[in-house]
């Protein structure tokens, strides 16, 4: 089967002033469909850069990166925009809901940046609906973000992460925010989309989080300094 | 999808009010200011018409006036060159039908036993009533003998007769009453002929030009000639004809400008037109100068307001929002948040347009409603481009990573 994300030496250093940072030193790796994938690594290590490259907020310094067979390295702001809008799904550690927004709203986001009319607006909204049903929001679909706890924000931040169906979800440190319990919840609702077939890519440096994972991907000084299946 | 945009972004905005507020309170004072201007200029410009049409200016009527320069003056001059003579000659014009001479037009104590009022004197000839458009209301016109025995006989008008007899104004005719020192006989009362604009037409007191210039004057003098022509199609030509004539009596040299103006009827639209551009032109300053100012309002409020919503243009980029979707959200919400400040300032400057009728000319007129909604989108678009392109060159990282460097 072809990788879903395939990563060739790839390189990320920011410049402030003259101080150059080499965060990234030379990644390679490849992610193929279905795999739940765990990067982890001690704070500052680059694994929070490597995954907006991952999820084409950023570009590498240097090195190739195809997404889905697409060479996104060539790609203008426009064509990237819409790369993320169609296959890639983020979760952040501190949900980053937008506060005057519903949750059903906040759920139908993607969608106003959606070129192709594939669905019609009834057809997003009962989709919208679904997804929150599915992440287990309990019909709140109309809630604020503040009138909700932690765990259901994240909720509804993995449902808004899947609804334009992408080829890949990317969460970095989902459960950073969330008490031990909430953190369980949300870990296993993960393993659940993974089971049913998405494809997840996990930044955490919480051992317990990463272990819940099937592969195990740990950066460190900028590379990859072991990629192990997990028991 | 437009109205799911429209309340997504009446809920950004709600999000942030005082910059909605601040954004939108330059382009309702703008707005309202301009309004109000405009108002107070239509009603401005309808009053100068209606002045101009209240004092009888027909098509074949021309009025020659003493002393050059601007064509219409508040005071009559002081100048002394236009003479009963000059009338006499303008009456030999072959298309000249008659004139009217007159002296005078400046403010007089009148009184009776009981009461005092100033108003303006004129001395006339019998011709005025007639090419001035002025009725007989009571009593009897002036007539030549009046003129020739210099005799001190008025005619009121109605509003003076008012004052100097309240309640009875009939009872004035054939009574004496003071004017300046001398005591004149009231011979009749002009019928009402009511308001030029705000000029008031019935507040005058009519005498013979004879008595006016000895008892008053001192000099024969006159201020003004009506001139009433047998047809106004010929009117530019009479006008450079009694022109010509009057240079000549005047012995003006090529090089001497007029000491007397021609006016017709022609030249007071002229003179409203170019009153009227003259308004439009200040308006248009003051319209240029305070859009400028809501327009850097607007700037200024919206590069806060955007650097303060950072994380939430980080978000919607991670979601798949291009630049240009990003620039697009933010210029849709200046132009409709500038579009509604200027109905909100068009609506109070309708609403002070009202309230200022009873102390100054005003009129409301559709003009505001354009001007308002054609600036109020200007304003947007200009004044958003600039905040709106940076928000969407805003590095998504950094604003998710909440501004860290
Ligand atoms: N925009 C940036 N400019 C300069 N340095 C940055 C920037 N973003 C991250 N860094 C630096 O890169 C390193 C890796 O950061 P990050 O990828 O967030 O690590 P992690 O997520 O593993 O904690 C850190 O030393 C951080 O300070
Ligand atoms: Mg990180």
């Amino acid at each position: 089967m072809r990788p879903v994300i395939s990563l060739e030496d790839i390189t990320k250093h920011y410049q402030t002033g003259k101080v150059i940072t080499e965060v990234l030193k030379g990644i390679s790796f490849s992610i193929h469909p279905k795999e739940f994938v765990a990067i982890m690594g001690p704070s500052g290590a680059g694994k929070s850069t490597l995954l907006y490259i991952l999820g084409c907020l950023a570009r590498p310094s240097s090195g190739r990166y195809e997404l889905d067979g697409v060479d996104v390295g060539t790609l203008s702001d426009e064509a990237l925009s819409r790369q993320r809008n169609a296959k890639l799904g983020f979760v952040f550690q501190s949900f980053h809901l937008i506060p005057q927004y519903s949750a059903l709203e906040n759920v139908l986001l993607p969608t106003f940046y959606r070129k192709d009319r594939k669905r019609g607006q009834k057809a997003d909204r009962r989709r919208a609906k679904e997804l929150l049903d599915l992440v287990g929001l309990d019909a709140r679909y109309h809630y604020r973000p503040g009138e909700l706890s932690g765990g259901q924000k994240q909720r509804v931040a993995i449902a808004r992460a899947l609804m334009n169906d992408p080829e890949v979800i990317l969460a970095d440190e989902p459960t950073g925010n969330l008490d031990s319990r909430q953190s369980e919840e949300i870990v296993r609702l993960l393993k659940e989309l993974n089971e049913r077939g998405r494809t997840i890519i996990l930044v955490t440096h919480d051992p317990d989080v990463g272990s819940q994972a099937r592969r195990m991907i740990t950066i460190r000084d900028g590379l990859v300094k072991s990629d192990t299946p997990c028991s | 999808m437009f109205l799911i945009t429209a309340k997504l972004s009446l809920k950004d905005s709600l999000k942030h009010p005082l910059f909605t507020v601040l954004m939108m309170a330059g382009i309702v004072v703008s707005i309202f200011s301009m309004t109000t201007i405009v108002a107070i200029g239509d009603g401005t410009r309808q009053v100068i018409i209606q002045t101009l049409q209240g004092f009888g200016f027909g098509g074949d009527v021309m009025m020659v006036a003493a002393g050059g320069g601007r064509i219409f003056r508040h005071r009559p001059s002081g100048v002394k060159t236009l003479t009963p003579a000059d009338a006499t000659a303008l009456k030999q014009l072959p298309f000249v039908k008659a004139v009217a001479p007159r002296q005078g037009m400046r403010r007089y104590p009148v009184h009776t036993v009981g009461h005092s009022y100033q108003t303006r004197i004129m001395g006339v000839t019998p011709d005025y009533l007639r090419i001035a458009d002025f009725q007989i209301d009571m009593g009897r016109p002036l007539d030549e003998r009046d003129l020739r025995d210099h005799r001190k006989v008025c005619l009121l008008g109605r509003t003076v007769a008012n004052k100097l007899y309240p309640g009875n104004r009939t009872a004035a005719l054939g009574q004496f009453i003071q004017i300046g020192k001398y005591f004149f006989r009231v011979k009749g009362i002009l019928s009402e002929k009511g308001q030029a604009g705000r000029f008031d037409m019935d507040d005058r007191v009519l005498i013979p030009l004879t008595t006016s210039s000895t008892l008053f004057i001192r000099d024969d003098y006159l201020h003004a000639i009506s001139v009433k022509l047998a047809d106004a199609k010929g009117i530019e030509r009479y006008q450079r004809e009694v022109r010509a004539l009057l240079r000549k009596r005047h012995h003006l040299t090529p090089d001497q400008p007029d000491d007397f103006r021609v006016v017709t009827s022609l030249d007071v639209v002229k003179y409203v037109n170019k009153a009227s551009r003259e308004l439009t032109q200040l308006l248009v300053r003051i319209m240029i100068i305070s859009l400028l100012v809501s327009g850097i309002i607007i700037t200024n409020v919206m590069l806060a307001s955007i650097s303060e919503r950072r994380v939430e243009i980080g978000i919607k980029r991670a979601l798949g929002a291009s630049r240009r979707d990003i620039l697009g959200q933010f210029l849709f919400e200046a132009v409709w948040l500038s579009l509604l400040g200027s109905l909100l300032g068009m609506g109070i400057g309708i609403l002070t347009a009202f309230l200022l009728k009873s102390m100054i000319p005003v009129a409301i007129t559709p003009r505001p409603f354009v001007l308002a909604v054609v600036f109020g989108i200007g304003v947007g678009v200009v004044s958003g481009a600039f905040p709106a392109y940076r928000a969407g060159q805003i590095d998504p990282i950094r604003a998710i990573l909440g501004g860290r460097a």
